[in-house]
């Protein structure tokens, strides 16, 4: 069994026992079991998946940072909510927004870092809503 | 013995007054729940993120590696960076003045300062200090709301206008203690200082004591990606951590304040009521001594 627990600038929103959890990797989906070498990686907005022998759930998260180290994994994020909290028809709502949002700030050219915070939080919503989707 | 009337329209002020100072340390005190549960919300986060950069620089020294990111290495310190975190309103006791009075004692060389709040602008622009910015965050402190304010300390920091970055706040002991501190953020060196006050303040975070992993560490997708972004997060984070803790001490602060002045008011208006009866008899029997003298005759 392996500990995970998922921390955001809020509040804790996950701390459970496992036996494997699959993380949103730069490079790909990683699933980590008992017994793992230390890794620290950089995840990126997706689902993450906590394997249980009582079955498999999904939280969807936004980016940040994991650290693995002696069966526990510690994951860093902005923001995570699990896939049963999941309100789908306010996340598209979101999602129009903030795409509605890029599209104008695209056009009128604003700055760098801004353009950059509103992809990230598209990318959050769409992860949230294929999480979701999974799930049915 | 005062005039009557004189009395009376005293008591009433000073009623008036009791009714403002009640109005605000009921306010303060819901504010001040409020301010405490974002602050207590926030420590895991910052504890794990400091932790993490922890693990980070210690396993890079460990494989041979030497550190290279400017947030590490050590400067000579010709201009210190200091970021006062105050309040905008007073009213809260010795609070800010407490504050400043330890930035006077403690910053003597060259300084830029950027501030938070108008108390902390008003003591840098007066004491003729060389105040760079000041930002007002409001009563949320919401972490979009700080992010010219970070990116502004960040470049200076990377551009070699300030040699450190000092955070000065005033820090939570309880609700009756507030303790201005002066901590040093940047550059990186006592890592383990801040881990263990933070530590002391977070319980029940089983990934803390898991540490002890001699095999090498390995990043995904490489050390310098990781490296490239962790160290500015972690000062972004701390930051705002700070900050929430600031409010909450704020708030204490204000609350107290605002007690002990409901509660002098309380007492004067108890004196008042005494010498304003005292009043009242003493003119009684002066008029039964007339009336009395007055048939006598």
């Amino acid at each position: 069994m392996i500990t995970l627990e998922i921390i955001t600038p809020d509040a804790k929103v996950l701390s459970t026992e496992a036996s494997q959890v699959v993380l949103p990797t730069e490079s790909g989906e990683a699933g980590i079991l008992t017994g793992h070498i230390p890794i620290v990686t950089k995840i990126v907005a997706g689902e993450l998946k906590v394997i249980k022998e009582s079955g498999t759930e999904f939280i969807a998260v936004d980016h940040g940072f994991a650290k693995v180290l002696g069966n526990t994994i510690s994951v860093l994020t902005e923001a995570a909510i699990d896939v049963a909290e999941i309100d789908l028809g306010a996340v598209e709502l979101a999602q129009t927004k903030a795409q509605e949002a890029l599209r104008i700030a695209e056009e009128e050219g604003v700055d760098y870092e801004q353009l950059e915070a509103l992809e990230k939080s598209v990318q959050f919503l769409i992860a949230q809503k294929l999480a979701k989707g999974r799930r049915r | 013995m005062a005039n009557l009337r004189d009395i009376r329209r005293r008591i009433k002020s000073v009623k008036n007054t009791r009714q403002i100072t009640r109005a605000m340390q009921l306010v303060s005190s819901s504010k001040m729940k409020r301010a405490q549960d974002a602050a207590v919300a926030g420590r895991p986060y910052a504890l794990l993120l400091a932790d993490l950069l922890d693990t980070v620089g210690e396993k890079l020294d460990l494989s041979g590696a030497t550190i290279s990111h400017p947030f590490f290495e050590k400067r000579e310190v010709k201009t210190r960076g200091i970021l006062i975190l105050s309040t905008d309103k007073g009213l809260c006791g010795a609070l800010n003045t407490n504050l400043f009075r330890k930035i006077a004692e403690e910053v003597k060389g060259a300084a830029k300062f950027i501030t938070v709040g108008r108390k902390a602008t008003q003591f840098v622009s007066r004491s003729g200090r060389g105040l760079v910015a000041d930002f007002n965050i409001s009563d949320k402190a919401a972490f979009s709301e700080l992010r010219p304010m970070l990116k502004l300390l960040i470049d200076a920091y990377k551009n070699g206008e300030v040699d450190t970055i000092e955070i000065a706040y005033p820090s939570f002991v309880n609700v009756l203690v507030q303790e201005p501190v002066i901590q040093s953020l940047l550059p990186i060196v006592d890592l383990r200082e801040v881990l263990e006050q933070l530590k002391k303040r977070v319980s029940d975070l089983p990934s803390l004591e898991a540490r002890s992993d001699s095999r090498e560490m390995v990043f995904e997708p490489s050390a310098e990606a990781v490296l490239d972004a962790l160290p500015e997060l972690y000062v972004k984070v701390i930051i705002h951590q700070l900050l929430l803790e600031s409010r909450a001490a704020e708030y204490c602060a204000r609350m107290v304040a605002m007690k002990a002045a409901t509660d002098n008011a309380s007492t004067l208006i108890d004196d008042l009521t005494l010498d304003y009866n005292k009043a009242r008899q003493a003119a009684i029997t002066q008029e039964i001594l007339e009336i009395a003298a007055s048939a006598a005759a």
